[in-house]
């Protein structure tokens, strides 16, 4: 489902955000991505995303090629960020039909889908207001559920628990499982590692722009917490 | 409370044009962006003083000197009438670094006074330009003496205070008025739309003057004097005092000024707590009951987003919009003085102002295209285009179908209107439709270059990409002088340039258009950060 090879970022004024990054996320998967503050997450994320362009390395969604092929690659794929900017002169509704627009959502498809989501997350009485009115965790809320109203294959989240209460965090989590049963695959970004490893049957830590750790979260715990892991990882990787 | 007002004030002006990202900015190109757009606002503040040397001398010469400190006086109150009456309301009403300010111990009356004094410090800055070159101009062919120097340099302090407070309250008006209403940025639009069009519909009649037929110059400065006088009187007490020596009249028109606007910044300051939340309050209705939707094609959805984000913002409106306005109203203008004055057609001919006139129009739609800042309007949300499935091209196409909704219609508004009141021949009507298109097209497709050459997606309020940019800077530059240069050729040389100038003109445009379209169509907005 996802593919990044070999992954090399690095920002203007020399920062090396992401340094020879692999791994491998197949359907089905829920896979954790964790590392400290500024380790490279975000900009893996976002690479993966389209939003930015990488310097070295591959990226395939479903088959294409990220640098070649970024409009296949969007169309299967949705992205939430961690703090969402969205249109605020837009109302909710407003909002979710031009991502439903842009994807070619029918009609009768996205006003179910806008009506299931919207419910779940208690979000539907609100989508007739302004965006500029809403809270954070209802923006986090509308995001999710703009990312979900065209069934994409790839979901790709930003520590997306963030601003969520604790309702709407469990209806999430169960959207992700379903997302997985029907085939598609989950690559989130996290710093709640207790989330992380009861919802991810698989887990990367980064370090520095270097991947330290990855694969099936139970073989990589070996019957320790993954904080314990974790801890153990980052501060005894080899340094650059 | 001075200790506040001096504290907040330096914290406000140190950032002032860009000074202190230019000198603490690490990246190269955010600082030399930073110069180039100083360099850019320094060149503007020249050509202007550069006119009303040009205006001072032209009176001068005319033996018109006197009408100097009125005229300028005037010049000066509406150019900052104008200009701050767009940005009063988003300086004085910043509510963003209003919630980082009152949870300090400040008196909300230092909030105030420090923006007010913000404010000022610009529109001194505006009235020495105004007044400097003037004063030099007069000093030099009138030899006044040093009173009257001083006294016009001495205006810069006093005169802008009066048209600045007026603007103040107008914007707060506006503010205060739209501030209930669910679509507030459209009702700010409306409302301060139409407060413009009236200001300069009333400049507009104040020009004309009822015996035209005259044809003694010194006579129609005279009876514009007049006029002058009776609409803004601080603009005759000014020019009373200044050439009549009068140092007492001077003290009491600087101490009126200076008490209309501390009664106004006290009554605000008052109630500047109460004003704030009232603006910062959202409405909302939180019961939308779900109904079928609506599909639209990606490209009509990003259209729509476009317009949506257009109608949202006052100052992307202002600034984009008034050009084409105006341009109406010239031609509506043009209608009326015909009316008035039927041999105005045949005396515009006579000076060869006619091959001119589609020039003029031309200027009007070419100083602040839409495309000049709508790629840096993105900001924050940057992200979000870039993250869906939509081609470059889609995402541009939306931008310019915007800018074309917004100049067309004006244009041909114009047209149809200059047509009604000059009756041009076929291939003066010809120049009238195809160059001003021709300039439309062109500076559509320069405004989205520049913008994508230079984006700036990191900005705090609105005024910045639309109004300090270096994209809109170069755009507004370029167009200046593409419209100006060809219009003084048409008019020092109709005969020789006039005939063929449009036909050029107009081609290069086109051509300059696609190329333009074409080198837009080239970036990847990707790469874009």
């Amino acid at each position: 489902m996802l593919r990044i090879d070999h992954l090399n970022k690095t920002y203007p004024g020399g920062k090396r955000a992401v340094q020879d990054l692999s791994l491998h996320i197949e359907p089905g998967d829920v896979y954790g991505f964790i590392g400290h503050n500024g380790a490279g997450k975000t900009t893996t994320l976002r690479c993966v995303a389209g939003i930015i362009s990488f310097d070295g390395g591959e990226i395939h969604v479903d088959g294409h090629s990220v640098a070649s092929e970024p409009l296949a690659c969007k169309r299967s794929m949705a992205y939430v960020p961690d703090n969402p900017d969205l249109y605020e002169y837009l109302t909710g509704i407003q909002y979710l039909n031009f991502i439903a627009d842009v994807f070619g959502v029918p009609e009768t498809e996205r006003t179910a889908a806008f009506k299931k989501y919207g419910d779940l997350f208690e979000l539907t009485e609100n989508l007739g207001d302004l965006i500029s009115s809403y809270s954070h965790g209802m923006k986090q809320k509308l995001t999710l559920i703009a990312a979900l109203c065209h069934s994409p294959r790839l979901l790709v989240l930003d520590e997306p628990f963030v601003g969520l209460d604790p309702l709407a965090a469990r209806m999430l989590k169960d959207v992700m499982h379903e997302l997985c049963a029907a085939g598609g695959a989950i690559f989130f970004s996290t710093h709640v590692l207790d989330v992380a490893e009861k919802l991810c049957n698989k887990v990367a830590i980064i370090r520095e722009g270097r991947l330290v750790a990855s694969g099936e979260t139970k073989a990589l715990t070996g019957g320790r917490s993954l904080e314990e892991l974790f801890l153990e990882v980052v501060e005894h990787a080899p340094a650059d | 409370m001075l200790r506040q007002i001096k504290l907040l004030l330096r914290v406000q002006t140190c950032n002032l044009f860009g000074m202190n990202e230019a000198r603490y900015g690490k990246r190269g190109k955010q600082r030399g962006a930073r110069i180039a757009l100083m360099c850019a606002m320094a060149l503007v503040t020249l050509v202007l003083c550069g006119y009303v040397a040009g205006l001072c001398y032209a009176l001068c010469a005319i033996g018109a000197g006197n009408a100097i400190p009125m005229l300028l006086a005037l010049v000066t109150g509406v150019v900052v009438l104008m200009l701050t009456m767009f940005r009063a309301g988003p300086v004085i009403f910043d509510l963003h670094s209003y919630e980082q300010l009152i949870a300090l111990p400040l008196r909300p009356t230092a909030i105030v006074v420090s923006r007010f004094l913000r404010m000022y410090l610009g529109d001194v800055g505006m009235a020495l330009a105004v007044l400097l070159p003037g004063t030099i101009v007069a000093g030099v062919m009138l030899h006044p003496g040093a009173a009257y120097c001083v006294m016009m340099l001495l205006g810069a302090l006093v005169l802008p205070l009066i048209p600045m407070t007026l603007a103040t309250l107008l914007g707060a008006l506006v503010y205060a008025i739209s501030a209930r209403m669910r679509r507030r940025s459209l009702a700010v639009i409306v409302l301060t739309l139409l407060m413009t069009l009236l200001l300069i519909a009333g400049a507009m009649l104040l020009s004309t003057v009822n015996d035209m037929d005259d044809a003694r110059v010194l006579g129609l400065i005279s009876a514009l004097v007049n006029r002058i006088g009776s609409f803004y009187p601080p603009a005759k007490w000014f020019g009373s005092c200044v050439t009549g020596g009068s140092l007492g009249g001077y003290a009491a028109l600087a101490a009126g000024s200076l008490a209309f606007f501390a009664l106004v910044a006290s009554a605000i300051g008052a109630n500047f707590h109460r004003i704030c939340a009232a603006l910062s309050a959202r409405v909302t209705r939180g019961h939308y009951a779900m109904s079928d939707q609506r599909s639209r094609s990606a490209f009509a959805a990003l259209y729509l987003r476009e317009l949506r984000r257009y109608a949202a913002s006052p100052v992307y409106v202002m600034n984009t919009l008034i050009g084409g306005l105006i341009a109406v109203l010239m031609g509506v203008g043009a209608l009326v003085a015909v009316k008035r004055v039927p041999l105005l057609t045949a005396m515009l001919s006579e000076m060869g102002a006619l091959p001119a006139i589609p020039f003029v129009v031309a200027f009007m739609f070419v100083i602040a295209p839409s495309t000049s800042c709508s790629i840096s309007l993105e900001g924050k949300q940057w992200w979000q285009i870039k993250c869906l499935p939509l081609s470059d091209k889609q995402i541009l196409d939306a931008k310019f179908a915007l800018y074309l909704m917004l100049t067309l219609p004006c244009w041909v508004v114009t047209v149809v209107l200059l047509t009604a009141a000059l009756h041009p021949s076929g291939a003066e009507l010809m120049w009238l439709l195809l160059v001003p298109l021709a300039y439309i097209l062109f500076s559509g497709a320069l405004g989205m270059r520049m913008n994508l050459a230079m984006p700036s997606f990191s900005w705090e309020n609105e005024n910045q990409p639309v109004k300090q940019s270096r994209a809109v800077g170069f755009t507004m530059l370029l167009g200046f002088a593409a419209s100006a240069l060809p219009a003084a050729g048409a008019i020092v040389l109709p005969e020789v340039v006039g005939r063929w100038l449009p036909v050029v003109v107009a081609v290069a445009l086109l051509a300059g258009a696609l190329l333009l379209y074409r080198s837009c169509m080239r970036v990847r907005l990707r790469e874009l950060n």
